[in-house]
């Protein structure tokens, strides 16, 4: 019994670690290019998961998460970018940062850690609110991160890119992140936090008379979540070896966003698989816009169908599975679900109806 | 003998229009008290403004002697006062099991959650039945049971109902008061309960207050008012007098 309860408890988690090994293993036997494709999904996963840590739980969309992602790519390649050229182009740095290397592990615990403690500043302002006032406060940070570091050259090159970074990450690094994001993720939401998040999710005026503190636990998601999309951001910097401002900006926030919004934001799952399928959707859009040969004709789509396509696809969803392709729930092996509530209904004696 | 709950000249206002004026009433322990009183009369306003969930303007709210904060609903639920708000306020897409464990949470200690948890499934057969599926599929009498249950493992002292019959057949309403009888006989509950219908009340309550525009028209044991006409008189604002009862001129009781 306790082992069943344990399984079914972890099984969510391990059938999508497992489902996304299966999809790594495969691309990996592919080529470059779709090598790379993999990886960039992997990464996004990692963004994506941390996202839904805070978006999925609290029901609090945030258009400001992208930011994250650009603050720990950046602490990130403070970390990792050569001293000699740092002195050239990052004059402005610490001198920890300024003078030091360091390895990958500690650029993404850095990447992690900055977007964690901006998430704490940030959030402590804006937990209060809620709703699409709380959306829209996230999204004027994200405006403000935007500025910041397209701007401030002597720390972050400006418009320039921060070049040089060492590109550690590749398809399985990638999946190990990933798979660490999804269990932290449903961790959260197994935890009492996760829980009484859910809750103020829910029915804020019934959280309440609950005696949750709703500001504690959306701060408390926020800023784990602001941290797992750190580290996303750390990937991506060491994937492409190549960091610019605007790549953090209004088209990565869109795709984040449709991949929460395509797999249903009230699931893990929901968010693991609108990664997948959203990627697809792009790769297959991409693939065409590049043209097919037919025989002799080669058939391509315009330039442009890929965002087209992509918004087609989040119109469909929208209209036809408004909660999703996963309708906000788990994946789980039905044959472990808890029996209790039917061995009871199958005893007890219908009275009182 | 000291109120467990007491509320002196409460004053509440939305914007300019006043919902309490001067409201005051208190329960004492162990009591099963009734606000009753028509649409609009501030019988939903009065337990907000216990619960913390809206700002007062005047007056004092004190539990056990000690003044209430203002404004910090999950601050007083950890004083032992529980709201269930009006409209069964279920947490939709959580399982039953979950929106009770929710309300077990500032038990702060596993063990005795689990045993509260345990308890409330003895009270409610019908909500173990349905442990695992979401709160939101229940039926409207499952979850007001829910919502109770939910308060119940708050551990509070004093439960205060908000419309328990709302939208309810009139079979399950009488369900519902069971239960908070029951409740009050085995867990030493005190109930503050609103309702806008006096005749079910009568048979449970042990005392009643009248409320209409803002403020107490009436209170008295529900033995004092059992024959119901000086309730009408307040209720709709009629002159006249019961014979035990207490009629309340102004703002002052």
């Amino acid at each position: 019994m306790f082992i069943r309860t344990a399984l079914r408890g972890l099984i969510t988690p391990l059938l999508l670690i497992l489902g996304v090994a299966v999809i790594t293993f495969l691309g990996v036997l592919g080529g470059d290019q779709v090598q790379t494709s993999l990886t960039e999904m992997l990464i996004r996963m990692v963004v994506v998961v941390g996202m839904w840590i805070f978006v999925g739980n609290s029901g609090v969309i945030s258009f400001g998460h992208v930011g994250f992602m650009c603050i720990g790519g950046y602490a990130a390649a403070w970390a990792t970018v050569d001293p000699n050229w740092k002195s050239i182009m990052l004059t402005g740095l610490p001198d920890f940062l300024q003078n030091g290397q360091y390895p990958f592990p500690y650029a993404v615990i850095g990447g992690a850690v900055l977007a964690a403690v901006v998430a704490i500043v940030l959030g402590a302002a804006i937990m209060r609110l809620s709703g699409i006032a709380a959306s829209i406060a996230t999204f004027a940070f994200l405006m403000i991160v935007n500025s910041v570091y397209s701007n401030w050259d002597s720390v972050t090159g400006g418009t320039s890119s921060i070049i040089g970074i060492p590109t550690v990450v590749g398809p399985w690094v990638a999946f190990a992140f990933a798979a660490g994001a999804i269990l932290l993720a449903y961790a959260f939401k197994s935890s009492r936090f996760g829980l009484m998040l859910r809750a103020t999710r829910e029915d804020e005026v019934a959280a309440k008379a609950s005696a949750i503190n709703v500001f504690r636990v959306r701060l408390a998601a926020f800023v784990l979540s602001a941290g797992v999309v750190g580290v996303g951001g750390a990937l991506w910097a060491h994937f492409l070896g190549v960091l610019t401002a605007d790549s953090f900006y209004l088209s990565l926030s869109f795709i984040t966003l449709s991949m929460l919004v395509v797999g249903g934001l009230g699931s893990l799952t929901g968010a693991v698989v609108g990664v997948v399928v959203v990627t697809i959707v792009v790769e297959v859009l991409r693939a065409l816009e590049g043209g097919i040969a037919l025989g002799k004709a080669t058939l391509s789509l315009p330039p442009g169908s890929q965002e087209i396509g992509l918004g087609l696809v989040l119109a469909l969803i929208m209209i036809f599975r408004p909660s999703g392709l996963t309708r906000g729930r788990e994946f789980r092996l039905p044959w472990l679900q808890s029996r209790a509530g039917v061995v009871v209904s199958n005893t007890a004696p219908a009275t009182g109806e | 003998m000291s109120a467990m709950l007491e509320l002196s000249d409460v004053e509440v206002r939305y914007g300019r229009l006043v919902a309490l004026r001067g409201l005051s009433l208190e329960v004492h322990k162990g009591e099963v008290v009734c606000l009753i009183g028509p649409n609009g009369a501030g019988k939903s306003t009065a337990m907000a403004a216990i619960a913390g969930g809206v700002p007062r303007v005047a007056g004092s709210i004190r539990l056990n002697g000690q003044e209430l904060p203002a404004r910090k609903p999950e601050q007083i639920a950890r004083l032992g006062l529980s709201l269930v708000p009006e409209g069964r306020h279920v947490f939709g897409t959580l399982t039953v099991e979950e929106n009770l464990r929710v309300g077990g949470f500032l038990r702060g200690n596993a063990r005795e959650s689990a045993a509260a948890l345990e308890r409330v499934a003895g009270y409610f057969p019908r909500l173990k039945e349905r442990w695992t599926s979401p709160a939101g599929r229940l039926s409207g009498g499952e979850q007001q049971m829910l919502s109770i249950g939910r308060a119940l493992m708050t551990n509070p002292r004093l439960v205060m109902v908000d419309e328990p019959s709302l939208g309810l057949a009139p079979l399950i309403v009488d369900a519902v008061y069971e239960i908070l009888l029951e409740l009050r006989e085995r867990e030493g509950l005190t109930l503050l309960i609103n309702e806008q219908s006096s005749h079910r009340i009568l048979r449970f309550a042990d005392r009643i207050y009248v409320i209409r525009n803002g403020t107490i028209q009436l209170h008295g044991t529900a033995e004092a008012l059992r024959d119901g006409e000086a309730i009408k008189a307040a209720y709709f604002g009629f002159k006249g007098t019961g014979a035990n009862a207490n009629v309340v001129e102004g703002a002052k009781a």
